[in-house]
This record gives C-alpha cells, sequence and structure tokens, in this order.
C-alpha cells in the first residue's frame, strides 16, 4: 500500500440507541497517512463513530471495510490487531507503572512464556526516542505531566503497528509546547504512512493539520472535502447547521468601582506578586499557557490553595485565605476548569446542584424552605436556557454543555459580585460556547465583576474588557483590549513579554473615553 | 380511552414507586412475608384458625428484635452516604454496652449511664471522624483498626467477664428499653424517632444535603465551599450517638453484656444498609431505603425461624438471598431487562 | 544527549525516592520490631511460634493481597479457610473409612481443600467481576453462607479419624528442627512461586494494571472481568491451603474463627503494604507483613499480656500505618 490509497472505508454506518439514531447513514474514507479531521458539535455523534470503529460499540447497519474486507470488530482487541487505535480524550495511564508497562500494556513482549523484561524496556526506549521523549522507561507514569502522559498513549498506539490513529481532543490539556511536539510527532506518524483522526474543538488546530476535514451533523456526514476547499467560516456553518455571526458576544458595560483586589498575592514555586484589580460591570481576562500558574491563581483567590503572602479584598473586605466557604460568603464565585472533577456532583440532581452553595441562605435553622429552593433553582436554569425535562434530573444525564449551564446557574444563584469562569467553554459545542458567551457579557451589564481564565486566545479577545498575561508565575501585562491589539502582542507578553508601565494610563483613557461615549 | 388513561396512571405511580430507594427490596419483602404464610398455613393445615404470621404481634416481634441493628444502620446510613463505611459499629456497640453495665452496677444512676455511654459512643465516632476526615485516612482501614481497639477497650472494661445489672437497678434506667406507652413498646419509638430525625436531618437540613454532595463528589463539596471535613466527622459522631443509644436500650432489656454483645452485627448492619439502596460509592440512598432494608431482615429471619430452620441453615439462605437481592440491584442499575416483556 | 543523560539522573533519584517511600514504613516496624522481639524472647519458642503461625496464615494473607492488589476486597476469607478445613476432614474420613489408607485419605484431604476452595473463590468472583457486586458487600454476604455451611458441617465432623496422619504436614519436624514443617516449605514455594508469577507472567502484570486503571487495562484489551475473577480463585484456594494447614497444625478442624480470621487477614497485607486503593505491593510484602503481625504477638505474649491489648495495639498499629503511609505519601497536598 502507498501513501494516499484508500484503506478504510465507511458506508451508511447507522448505530440506534433506545430511542435515537445515533448514527444515521454516515459514509467516508481514510487513506494512508493522512491526517482527516472529523468536525461537529457535541452530540454530532463523533464520539459514537469512533466507538464504532474501535469495536467498542457493534453498528446496526452499513458496511465498514477494512482493505477491502468488510470487518465486524467484537471487542477493541480486535480493532487494535486489524491496525485501529485510539487515543482517549479521558487518559487510560496505569499511574503507578512505569512508562514500558503502560505503553506496552496488554501488549507485552514474551519469550518462553514469561515476560521479557529485557526486550520491553529496550523497546520502549527505542519508542520514547520516536517520540522525542527524554525520559526513561523505568519512569513511573504518574509522575509525567498530561501532555508526556497522552504521548506514552500515542507510543502505545505504535507498538500495536497500528495503521489508523484516532485522537480524540488530544490537544484539550496540553500546553502550547506539548502541543507543537505533537504536532510534529503527527507529522512523523504522517510520514510512516500512518493515517490519523484528528477530533478537536479547536478549529485553527483542524486547519492547521488536517489534510482532508468530514463534517458531521446530527447523526450524518454533511460534507467531506480537502482542507484547501474549506474556510473556517465555512466549517462552522456546516457544523452548526446555520451561518454564526458572531461567535464572540461582548455588550459594552459601565465599568465602575474596585470590587476584587488582588494585592502583591505570592505562592512561591507557583506565583509570585501577582495584583489586579477587576472593577464592577469589567470582563478581565487571564491569558497564559497552560502550567503558567493562571488556574492556580484564580484557585488561591478562592481559597481552595493556599498562599504566602499577599491580600485578598472583596467589596473593600479583607478575604482570609485557604478558606472557600469565607470566600463564597464574600461574594466570590468559580467556575472550576473541570466541572466533571471539581464543578458538580454527577449523580445528583440539577437542583440540589444548582443551590448548593446557596443552601445555607435557603435554611433557616438548617432547615431547607424547599419551595425557595425549587424556584431558585428554577429561575436560573431556565434563564440559562438548560435543555432538561426537569430540574429532578442527574446533572449526569446532560450534555457538556448544558451541564456548563448547570455550573454557572449555580454560582449565579448566590447573585455573586466576583465571578471567576476557568476554561468556561472547554469542550463545549459552538452553539452552547456562544450563548455561554452572551449570558457573560449579560452578567457585566448587570454590574458583575468578571475574570475569564482562558488558553484560547480568541476567546479571550473576544469578551473581555482587558487581558492579564501570566508567564512563569509572574504578571507579565495587563493590556487593553480594543482593534489595535493583535494576537500576536498578547502572545508575546504570555510568552514574557516586559510588562508594560504605560499600560494604567491606556486603560484609564479607554475607560474615559467609552463612560463618556 | 378511559382505560388507556388509567393504565398511564398506574404506570406513572409504578414509576414513581420503583425509583424510590429500596422499593424492590420492599417488594420482596411482602413477598417473603406472604410465602412464609402459605407455607405455615400448609404445614399447620387444620391446627388453628386465621393467619399464623402475618399477624399484628407477630410482626411487632419481628419489628422489636430489629429495633437495636436499626438504630445503628441509620447512624451508619450518614456515613455510607458520603461514601466512607464504619466498620467498628459491631464493637463500638459491645463497648458502650460494657460501659452501660459497669456504670449502672457501680454506681445506679440512670442518668450518669446514659451520660457515659451516649459520651463514649460520641467519643468513638469522633476519634473515627477525626482519623477518616482531617486525617484522611482510607476509613475502611481505619474502622476496621479502631474495630480492634473498641473490642479491646470493652475487654478491659468488662475483665472479660458478663456484666450484670442487677434487676433492681434505678427504675429509670428499666424504663429506657422496657416502658410501653399503651401497646406500643418504648423499643418501637426508639426507631421511629431515630428514623423520623435522621430521615428529616438527611432529605430537610442543608447538614444532611451537604452529605449526598460529599459523597457524590467531595472535590465539587469543597469547591462549593462546603466544609466537607466538619460535616463528615459529625457523621461519625451522629453514628456513635446511635450506637450508644443502642447500646443504652439493649442493656436496659437484657440487663446482661457479655463481652461479644455486639460483635460481628457490623456486617448485618451494613448489608441491611445497602440492601436499603445506599450506594458503597456513597451519594445515593435515605433512611427510608434503610428501614426497609432492615425489616426485610427480620422478616426472613422470623420467617425462617418460624419454620423451625436451624441458624446455619439460615445463614446460608440469607446469604443466598442476599447477594441474589444484591445482584438484582447491580443488573437493574446496569438497565438489564430481567425478563422480557411481550 | 546530556539532557537526556540529566533526565535520566532524575529518574532513578526520583525511583529510589518512590522505593523508600513505598516500603519505608515496612522498614523502619521491621527494624525496631525484631530489634525489640530478639532482646525479649530470643531465638526459643517464639521462634518457633512465629514460624509455625506465618505458615499457617501465610497463604489466606497472600491470597487476599491478591485480590487487594485488583483494588477488590475479600471479607469471606476466613470461612473460606474454615470451609475447606471442614471438607478435608470429611474427605479424609470418607477415604480412610473406605480404604484404610492414610496417606491417600490425606491427598484426598488435600485436594477436597483445594477444590472446595476454588468453588467459594469461583462464587465470589461470579458476583464481584461477573454480576459486578461491590466486593465488599458482596463477600460479606457471600460469608454468610460460607459460615452457615461451615457450622452445619462442623457440628458432625470436625474431627478427622487419624488426627497424626492430617498433622504430618504441619507437625513434621524436618531435621528435627521443630519450626522447619512442610508446610512452612510448602508456604515458602507458594510465596516464591507467586512473587515470580505477579513479575513475569503476563496475567501477574495484568492484575497490577488492573488495579491500577481498570478502564486502562480494559481499553488495552485485558478482561478486567476475568482478571478479577481468577484473583478470587487463586484467593479461595489459597485460603484453602491456610484452612488446612490450621487443621493440620492442630488435628481437628478450626471452624469458628472465620470472621477475626478475614479482620487478622486484612491487618497482615495493609502492614505488609499492600493499598486498599491497588495496584501495589508483591509477595515480599505480604510475608513481611504476616511475620511482623506475628512478631508483635509473640512480643505481647512474651510479656505476658491479655489478648486485649493485643487486639489494642493491632488496631492502633494499622492506623499508624495508615497514617506513616499518608505522611509519606507525595499525594498528601492540601
Amino acid at each position: 500500500m502507498s501513501r494516499g490509497d484508500t484503506f478504510i472505508e465507511l458506508q451508511g454506518i447507522v448505530k440506534l440507541f433506545p430511542g435515537v439514531r445515533a448514527l444515521d447513514g454516515v459514509s467516508f474514507d481514510i487513506r494512508e497517512g493522512e491526517v482527516h479531521s472529523l468536525c461537529g458539535e457535541n452530540g454530532a455523534g463523533k464520539s459514537t463513530l469512533i466507538k464504532v470503529m474501535t469495536g467498542v460499540h457493534a453498528r446496526d447497519g452499513g458496511d465498514y471495510k477494512i482493505d477491502g474486507k468488510t470487518v465486524n470488530f467484537g471487542s477493541t482487541t480486535e480493532a487494535i490487531a486489524a491496525g485501529v487505535s485510539c487515543v482517549y480524550q479521558e487518559l487510560s495511564i496505569a499511574p503507578q507503572l512505569d512508562v514500558a508497562k503502560n505503553l506496552f500494556i496488554g501488549n507485552l513482549p514474551m519469550k518462553g512464556g514469561v515476560v521479557d523484561h529485557k526486550t520491553l524496556y529496550a523497546k520502549a526506549t527505542e519508542i520514547l526516542q520516536e517520540l522525542e521523549m527524554p525520559i526513561s522507561a523505568k519512569t513511573i507514569a504518574g509522575d509525567l505531566s498530561v501532555g508526556q502522559q497522552q504521548m506514552i498513549e500515542i507510543g502505545r498506539a505504535l507498538t500495536r503497528n497500528a495503521r489508523l490513529i484516532i485522537m480524540d481532543e488530544p490537544t484539550s490539556s496540553l500546553s502550547e509546547s506539548e502541543t507543537e511536539t505533537l504536532f510534529n510527532v503527527i507529522k512523523k506518524l504522517v510520514d510512516k504512512n500512518i493515517a490519523i483522526i484528528y477530533i478537536s474543538h479547536k478549529l485553527d488546530e483542524v486547519m492547521f493539520l488536517s489534510d482532508r476535514i468530514t463534517v458531521i451533523r446530527d447523526g450524518q456526514n454533511i460534507i467531506s472535502k480537502n482542507k484547501d476547499e474549506f474556510t473556517q467560516e465555512e466549517l462552522i456553518a456546516n457544523m452548526i447547521g446555520r451561518p454564526l455571526e458572531n461567535l464572540y458576544v461582548k455588550e459594552p458595560a459601565e465599568i465602575t468601582t474596585p470590587m476584587l483586589e488582588v494585592k502583591n498575592l505570592t505562592r512561591k514555586g507557583v506565583f509570585q506578586d501577582i495584583s489586579f484589580t477587576v472593577r464592577k460591570g469589567e470582563v478581565v481576562g487571564f491569558f497564559g499557557l497552560v502550567g503558567a500558574g493562571r488556574s492556580e491563581i484564580m484557585r488561591a483567590v478562592f481559597g481552595v490553595d493556599h498562599y504566602e503572602s499577599g491580600e485578598v479584598l472583596v467589596d473593600g473586605n479583607r478575604l482570609h485565605g485557604g478558606n472557600p466557604a469565607a470566600a463564597i460568603k464574600a461574594g466570590i464565585g468559580f467556575c472550576t476548569e473541570d466541572r466533571k472533577k471539581e464543578g458538580l456532583a454527577l449523580p445528583l440532581s440539577i437542583l440540589l446542584n444548582a443551590t448548593v452553595v446557596k443552601l445555607d441562605q435557603l435554611a433557616t435553622a438548617g432547615v431547607i424552605n424547599r419551595k425557595k429552593q425549587r424556584d431558585d433553582a428554577d429561575h436560573y436554569v431556565t434563564a440559562m436556557r438548560t435543555k432538561t425535562p426537569s430540574i429532578r434530573q442527574a446533572v449526569g444525564n446532560l450534555s457538556g454543555g448544558n451541564q456548563q449551564k448547570v455550573v454557572l446557574a449555580k454560582w449565579l444563584t448566590m447573585t455573586p459580585k466576583v465571578l471567576i469562569v476557568d476554561a468556561p467553554t472547554r469542550g463545549i459545542d459552538v452553539g452552547s460556547k456562544s450563548e455561554i458567551y452572551g449570558i457573560l457579557s449579560d452578567l457585566a451589564k448587570q454590574g458583575m465583576a468578571i475574570i475569564v481564565v482562558s488558553s484560547e486566545i480568541e476567546e479571550i479577545m473576544g469578551v473581555c474588557d482587558s487581558v492579564i498575561t501570566i508567564f512563569e508565575g509572574k504578571k507579565t501585562a495587563q493590556l487593553a483590549i480594543n482593534p489595535a491589539l493583535t494576537r500576536e502582542q498578547v502572545l508575546a507578553c504570555a510568552l514574557g513579554g516586559e510588562y508594560n508601565p504605560d499600560f494604567h494610563e491606556e486603560l484609564e483613557e479607554k475607560r474615559e473615553v467609552e463612560s463618556n461615549g | 380511552m378511559a382505560d388507556t388513561a388509567e393504565k398511564k396512571g398506574f404506570k406513572y405511580y409504578w414509576g414513581k414507586f420503583q425509583a424510590l430507594n429500596g422499593s424492590s427490596v420492599f417488594i420482596a419483602m411482602i413477598v417473603a412475608m406472604i410465602i412464609f404464610e402459605v407455607v405455615l398455613q400448609i404445614t399447620h393445615a387444620g391446627t388453628g384458625s386465621g393467619l399464623i404470621f402475618i399477624t399484628p404481634s407477630n410482626l411487632m416481634m419481628i419489628f422489636r428484635q430489629q429495633v437495636y441493628i436499626g438504630i445503628v444502620a441509620f447512624g451508619l446510613t450518614l456515613v455510607m452516604l458520603t461514601g466512607n463505611i464504619d466498620l467498628s459499629v459491631g464493637n463500638m456497640l459491645t463497648f458502650c454496652c460494657c460501659i452501660a453495665a459497669s456504670v449502672m452496677m457501680k454506681t445506679d444512676n440512670a442518668a450518669l449511664a446514659v451520660l457515659a455511654t451516649l459520651g463514649v459512643g460520641a467519643a468513638c465516632g469522633l476519634f473515627n471522624g477525626l482519623l477518616v476526615s482531617y486525617v484522611k485516612l482510607n476509613s475502611f482501614i481505619t474502622t476496621l483498626g479502631s474495630s480492634s481497639i473498641f473490642n479491646a477497650l470493652a475487654l478491659i472494661v468488662s475483665a472479660g467477664t458478663v456484666l450484670i445489672i442487677p434487676a433492681t437497678c434505678d427504675p429509670a434506667f428499666l424504663a429506657i428499653g422496657k416502658a410501653s406507652f399503651g401497646p406500643v413498646s418504648i423499643l418501637v419509638v426508639w426507631f421511629v424517632v431515630i428514623a423520623v430525625v435522621l430521615g428529616l436531618v438527611l432529605s430537610r437540613t442543608v447538614f444532611g444535603q451537604r452529605l449526598y454532595v460529599i459523597g457524590a463528589n467531595p472535590i465539587a463539596a469543597r469547591y462549593s465551599g462546603i466544609k466537607y471535613k466538619r460535616d463528615l466527622t459529625v457523621a461519625y459522631v451522629i453514628t456513635g450517638l446511635c450506637v450508644g443509644l443502642a447500646a443504652l436500650v439493649m442493656m436496659s432489656n437484657a440487663l446482661s453484656s457479655n463481652p461479644q454483645a455486639g460483635s460481628g452485627t457490623e456486617m448485618q448492619i451494613i448489608l441491611c444498609v445497602v440492601l436499603g439502596g445506599v450506594a458503597v460509592q456513597g451519594g445515593k440512598g435515605s433512611v427510608w431505603g434503610t428501614i426497609i432494608g432492615i425489616l426485610f431482615y427480620g422478616v426472613l429471619s422470623a420467617g425462617f425461624t418460624s419454620l423451625h430452620m436451624s441458624q446455619y441453615l439460615q445463614w446460608v439462605v440469607m446469604g443466598a438471598i442476599m447477594l441474589f437481592a444484591l445482584s438484582l440491584d447491580v443488573l437493574k442499575g446496569k438497565g438489564v431487562k430481567l425478563w422480557k416483556k411481550k | 544527549m546530556e539532557e537526556k543523560v540529566i533526565a535520566n539522573t532524575v529518574d532513578r533519584r526520583k525511583q529510589m525516592v518512590r522505593l523508600f517511600k513505598d516500603n519505608n514504613s515496612v522498614l523502619i516496624l521491621i527494624l525496631i520490631l525484631a530489634a525489640a522481639f530478639i532482646v525479649v524472647d530470643g531465638f526459643g519458642n517464639g521462634f518457633y511460634n512465629v514460624m509455625n503461625y506465618t505458615a499457617m496464615y501465610g497463604p489466606v494473607c497472600l491470597g487476599l493481597a491478591i485480590v487487594m492488589i485488583t483494588g477488590n476486597i475479600d471479607l469471606s476469607a476466613g470461612f473460606q479457610a474454615g470451609l475447606a478445613g471442614v471438607t478435608s476432614v470429611i474427605c479424609f474420613n470418607a477415604v480412610y473409612r473406605a480404604s484404610g489408607s492414610a496417606v491417600a485419605a490425606l491427598i484426598v484431604a488435600i485436594l477436597g481443600a483445594v477444590i472446595t476452595g476454588a468453588i467459594t473463590g469461583f462464587i465470589n468472583g461470579f458476583f464481584v467481576a461477573k454480576i459486578g457486586v461491590s466486593s465488599l458487600i458482596a463477600t460479606i454476604a457471600a460469608n454468610y453462607a460460607y459460615q452457615g455451611v461451615v457450622f452445619y458441617f462442623a457440628q458432625s465432623s470436625f474431627s478427622p479419624d487419624d488426627a497424626d496422619a492430617i498433622k504430618l504436614i504441619a507437625r513434621t519436624k524436618l531435621g528435627g528442627m521443630r519450626w522447619l514443617t512442610p508446610s512452612l516449605l510448602i508456604f515458602l514455594a507458594i510465596v516464591a512461586v507467586v512473587f515470580l508469577w505477579m513479575y513475569k507472567s503476563k496475567f501477574g502484570n495484568n492484575i497490577y494494571i488492573v488495579g491500577d486503571n481498570a478502564e486502562a487495562a480494559s481499553y488495552a484489551g485485558i478482561s478486567v472481568r476475568n482478571t478479577v475473577w481468577v484473583t478470587y480463585v487463586i484467593c479461595g484456594v489459597l485460603s484453602a491451603i491456610c484452612g488446612f494447614f490450621m487443621v493440620s497444625s492442630a488435628g481437628y478442624a478450626i471452624y469458628t474463627q472465620g470472621n477475626s480470621l478475614s479482620t487478622l487477614t486484612i491487618s497482615c497485607c495493609v502492614i505488609g503494604g499492600i493499598k486498599m486503593a491497588g495496584g501495589k505491593g508483591t509477595a515480599i510484602h505480604v510475608l513481611l507483613g504476616v511475620l511482623i503481625m506475628r512478631v508483635i504477638s509473640q512480643m505481647m505474649s512474651a510479656m505476658f499480656l491479655a489478648q486485649s491489648y493485643v487486639n489494642l495495639i493491632t488496631g492502633a498499629l494499622l492506623i499508624v500505618v495508615l497514617i506513616i503511609d499518608r505522611l509519606t505519601s507525595n499525594k498528601a497536598t492540601d
């Protein structure tokens, strides 16, 4: 087989779940050594398609051919044997085992009926070199960074002589430099004639990497074209089924008195001397590479982490550190980066999740006023346009976008003075993204002070009044967002550029102009 | 038309009932009661008239037998909802019994005995709670260890002998477990009161609802400003208090404490709580479910006894039924249909 | 290239630190206890008791440890052992009465015990691995059933017709040394085999993966269900060997100590360094755990302390081990 030949074909794949046609006749093909991106909103059927391809689900109709022969995978093992491997979004690393054993998981080299440890480590070292990873094969996997762990998973596919590697949101938790390494590795894989199915919500990555792009919507493939024939706008339009005028919503809000003041906040080895102010009605973005310390600063402000020195003032009152309950009482709301891990109790109802931070206020002498609780939850869940049959539903049953809305509702029920949102649209489809930006904009207009933490530069520039860049735990700049500001400038500051002392004057000028206009 | 509407109504309520914790165990309990009745009617054919098993006095007896473990189980429900466990309740019960008995023997002062027993129970709970929440130890092993410690303390307090409270002791102490309000024994009152109080605490209070959040996702609980360490410790202390109360009621009734009085009951109690629908991982379940679990166990054991089944055979059958019930629960949760509807 | 060398040394240092952290609680305890033990008791009677006890209870601890490495638990190990002990007596008597040959009876007795263990282990595995009931709860319920069966049979037959024959395994003095019994050698052989098996065989490696990250294991094509199931069968068989050793040591079936034996087994494993969360530990850890537990009770009996104090110390030790573990664990943030 040579490069560019079609070797996998899917024709009219159908997958039924009780009451849903998850896949409704998807057809596309994969060529040797190509990067083929799958785009679509959450719930469009991408994950189901992947699961059918990797043998997790059996298809209910259509034809799946590899090298012209119809295949019926009964398990992932069979798919792996046929050369189809998947790097999962949820990392499947065994954290207490070493790198070599993780690479050869379920596939240990054997000699005479026993595990051949010598070959194991020799081969593992080879693969690590190929992946440009300067670590020993005996490193314990749990000690690696998330990015390195992801590389291990790709390495795992290599040990199985994969012909097709499926990557599902591989960069969602990677830093910029790790992403770059990943792209280099992808290039190497392609040179080895391995095909890649690349799934990402980050369309610029998709445009950069792909040879071809297939868009899936409502369980059907809408369009399949070479990358050069697509524009990003066209791609989005195909994904959501209608052209989206403006993804980012930001209406001007009146910016008044300082609401959150952070002075010289320091946590040794994590961040140093961080000072900033957020005013009523202002949206301040925090931008930095993954690991720069953005989220850590917010965690310290909110009191989940401790800090050694500095102070946090909310509405002029000093907040004691290390106490989330006090921060909430003072009026800080914190939508965390990882909503499933830190934000929601998935098995519990929307009702309880939405009101959990406000339970004290809904109760007299510790007894909850259930009507008040219901009304409150109802109000905010409806205001967010959360799609759910009832607020008694378990949150775990909702889609990612709707879950994020419940997280927002949870903090809005307590009417915070300051709302911190960390990666508010991570893993969320384009439609919900736009809705969430709209909500944030409305909140600012109502006079809330908002901090948006993000590693997506467009997002920051689309929804914030100003952006603070963080590099290696230090604040490098605060830049007012205006049409003159380019993403290169912001990126430069986030990569360690100089702090601009003239900035405050600029910001004041901007504010004056705004309040006058 | 009217027919279909009625059917829908039934389906709706049936669905609601099934969604309740322990609903299937409840049905199983009713079925078991009927089976016992039928079998007894057949084996006693012609000897008597009317119902044999399902009689008020028999049911009341079943109820009364389950009171001690019931009270402990209600407390344990709180702990298990948070995703933790307390394996020490059995030996804690023994220890509290020894305390109650020895205080009564030495002072014959009911108030002092009550205070001492509840105090020791709370202290035991606090010990577990502090280790599990503040020191963040694995609750299974920790309470396995503390179980050993409580057992040792019980042996030390009782010097390894059976403690006997004289029947002529302070009548106030006797009242704790022997009084009755008309036809209703105080045992039943304790059972109902603790169940209702803890049931309401779980479903209606901030503290109770927080326990669910802690069980479902402890990290999210922390980010939501819940002081989970404090709440978890309180849950353990409440369990300790329940154990103390159970010990008082038990001692007042039996007036003697052997050095193994409660040891081993933790297994039975945990089983009942889980049968009632409390998930071992936490975040799911209720006191109402636990009541059903407790009564189911009581019905089975009373039924087998009335069929003159030996204790050993009872253990075998109980074990099998429990495994079957737990399996059904898991399979139901997985969405496996056990029989196909036509 | 230079960068790589540096990275490698850093890795190695990390590994050393990890190795120390994993075992230090065990090592410290051994050092203190062994020293104290030798001072108090010397190598006399105590040594025999420790060896006898280790040979007897070692197998069940090893079985439980394998189950614990997969992240599960078995609270029925004690009565599985008891049941196997009773079965072995029943088998022994049946064959002895039929053939009159003590040797044949002994072989059948051992076989009977092992098969019983395999069956009970299979039942546990069925409910935990196949159905998916929480292992804690499933084994508590199964324990009831085993307990009932044990007591039911033990009423009529708990004493072998030829106690001397059955004592051959655990009471024969090899080389004239009282502590060197066939049972000890069998146990040490089992430790060696299990240790190598878990390090060298594919299945042994899979056990660690399943305990470490079951999801990863199943994505890699490892059958989590079968792996867990097999570990339960192994646990059942090893419990049964313990049950037979108990019979062989006493000369009659010891069947009443089921629950306390389960507790003791878990304690030995935890003190040896097996984690409740799974994914960690080797047969050597278990051996150390059992030794430490027995050395402690030996010390206490040498000091004429009552059983209650032994319980007290055991419980406290469990908690102390957990605390040390917590303090040395690098995950002890916030």
